[in-house]
This record gives C-alpha cells, sequence and structure tokens, in this order.
C-alpha cells in the first residue's frame, strides 16, 4: 500500500465523489503506523484504538484544508501526539486527580497489558521508558521503535533539531541508569 | 547504545488481538459515515430551547404569585385601618353634637344678629 504516494491520495480526495474512496487509501496507508505510535504513548489496546479512530475522523475533517504546510504524514502524527496526549493527561486527571499522575497510570496500565508479549527484558525496558518525562519518552519511541528522522520529529513535535538530539541523548543515558539499577537489583 | 541495541534489539514487544488490523480500515468508514449523517434530532432535543422559556414563564408566575398576596394583605389591613379611623371620627361628632340640640329659625337669626355687626347686615340687604 506504501507505493501509492500521499500527493496522489489528496489530487483523488479533491476529485468529485472520491473522497471515501481516497480516505480508504489513506487509512489503509497508515493505519498501522499511526497504530504503533499512539500505542507506544497510551500503552493499553482499547485505548489505542479508540484514540486511532479519533485522529482519522480529525484527519478527514482536516484534509479539506491541508496546504501542504508540512508533510502528509507528519502533520497526522502530529494529531495522533496531540490526542494522545490529551486523553493521557485526561485519564490520570480522572483517575488520581491530577494530571501529572501519568506516569503511574501508564505503569500499572503495563503491568495488566493482555497484549504484551515482550519478555522480562523488554518489560525492563517499557518500566524505564515510563520513568522519563513524556516529552523524553515521545522522543525516545519515535527515534528509537519508529526510527523517524530528527528532521520530521521536528515538524511532528514544532521542536528545533538540537534540542531533539539532545533530549533523545538525554532518554537514552536516563534508561541506562534505570537499568543498571535493575541489573544490580537482580 | 550499541549494547543497548544489541541487548533489547528494537523489538516491539507490543501485540494485538488477531485480526485487529484487517477490520480496522472498515470501522474508521463506518465511524466516518456516521459523523457524516444528519443526526435525527429527538423531541427533547427539539423543544429543549423552548423549554428554557417555559421555565422562566413559570418562575415568574410563581414569584408573582408569592408577592401578591402580600400586597392584598397589605392592602386590606390599611382599608381595615382606614375604616377604623372613620368609625372613631363619626363616633367623635357625636359627642360634640348633642342629640337633643334642635334650633328653631328665630334662635338661629337671633344667634347670628348677636355675631354679625350692622354694617355687615346693610351691605347683605343691598347686594
Amino acid at each position: 500500500m506504501d507505493f501509492i504516494k500521499d500527493e496522489d491520495i489528496i489530487r483523488l480526495f479533491h476529485t468529485d465523489h472520491k473522497e471515501q474512496e481516497a480516505f480508504r487509501l489513506l487509512v489503509d496507508k497508515y493505519k498501522e503506523r499511526l497504530y504503533w505510535h499512539v500505542r507506544k504513548i497510551v500503552i493499553d489496546h482499547a485505548d489505542t484504538d479508540d484514540i486511532l479512530q479519533n485522529v482519522f475522523v480529525k484527519i478527514w475533517q482536516g484534509l479539506k484544508e491541508f496546504r501542504y504546510e508540512s508533510k502528509l504524514y507528519t502533520w497526522m502524527y502530529r494529531i495522533a501526539t496531540n490526542e494522545s496526549l490529551n486523553f493521557l493527561s485526561e485519564k490520570s486527571r480522572k483517575v488520581y486527580g491530577n494530571s501529572d499522575a501519568i506516569s503511574d497510570y501508564l505503569e500499572n496500565t503495563l503491568e495488566g497489558d493482555v497484549y504484551f508479549s515482550g519478555d522480562s527484558i523488554q518489560k525492563e525496558l517499557q518500566r524505564a521508558i515510563l520513568t522519563l518525562s513524556d516529552r523524553q519518552r515521545l522522543i525516545f519511541n519515535m527515534k528509537y521503535f519508529e526510527d523517524m528522522s530528527y528532521d520530521d520529529m521536528a515538524e511532528v513535535l514544532n521542536v528545533a533539531v538540537g534540542t531533539l538530539k539532545a533530549t533523545y541523548h538525554h532518554a537514552v543515558k536516563k534508561i541506562e541508569e534505570s537499568l543498571k539499577i535493575v541489573d544490580t537489583l537482580n | 547504545m550499541e549494547n543497548f541495541d544489541d541487548k533489547y534489539k528494537k523489538r516491539n514487544p507490543f501485540t494485538v488481538p488477531e485480526g485487529y488490523f484487517e477490520g480496522l480500515t472498515g470501522r474508521i468508514m463506518d465511524r466516518l459515515e456516521e459523523q457524516r449523517k444528519p443526526r435525527k434530532m429527538k423531541f427533547l432535543q427539539r423543544i429543549k430551547p423552548y423549554l428554557g422559556l417555559v421555565a422562566i414563564f413559570l418562575l415568574a408566575l410563581l414569584v408573582i404569585q408569592a408577592i401578591y398576596p402580600l400586597t392584598l394583605d397589605k392592602e386590606r389591613s390599611l382599608q381595615k385601618e382606614r375604616e377604623s379611623q372613620v368609625a372613631l371620627s363619626s363616633e367623635g361628632e357625636e359627642d360634640i353634637f348633642d342629640s337633643g340640640f334642635n334650633p328653631t329659625s328665630e334662635e338661629i337669626i337671633e344667634y347670628l344678629a348677636s355675631e354679625v355687626d350692622s354694617y355687615e347686615l346693610i351691605y347683605a340687604e343691598n347686594y
């Protein structure tokens, strides 16, 4: 599905009576990538499914006005990121009474996640990632797991490339420290 | 970082329910279709704007009903007060005039003549 260019999908979307067909192509092309992006942020599968549907509804609503001020896929990533972070802050406010308790909420979600197939080492890594701040976690996941370029990340997060590199470097150091502590404990 | 990568191998540890991605496009398109349909308004939703007006009207009616009897009571008590004052004043009049006081016309003329001087009488006769 990746062989269809974004420009062609947009052109089709603006053709009379082809909106649905074009959007179906767009969903097919990006659903998995956006799913994993959201899933890494919110951890839980059911939450990811809800958020992803909202994300595509917003993409549909905004696509008519999309003017290529950024790449289509970084624009969609930005919508997905914002939806996920809003969801988390709302959820932790409801569960813990304040929006700063996100990492506690995510740690509980990770422990109870039935759709986690990783071994104990993978779980250790995920726990270590959850000790990062929201911003560090987001940047680490996008770089380490999704292999996104710093330029694209800069477009998605509206942050300078230099800041992204420094943040990623600090995130890796912090994770390594957390994992060392776990190793010594074991 | 290399040791880090060797150990964790960038493997995605999360999974999804079987067949999840196959049905995802269809579910998203269905959701969009739902959003695009103009929603039929329920009866309650249709009358909702008028409910506020009715509530305000009823409230105003209640306030008027609560206040009006008070002013009516006040008016009634004022009326009673006035009536009792009239009754008192008429009683007073009776006290001033003796029931046996019934003068004849000669007595009245005589009384007036004693009270009025002769110049006044001449003036009254000529004009």
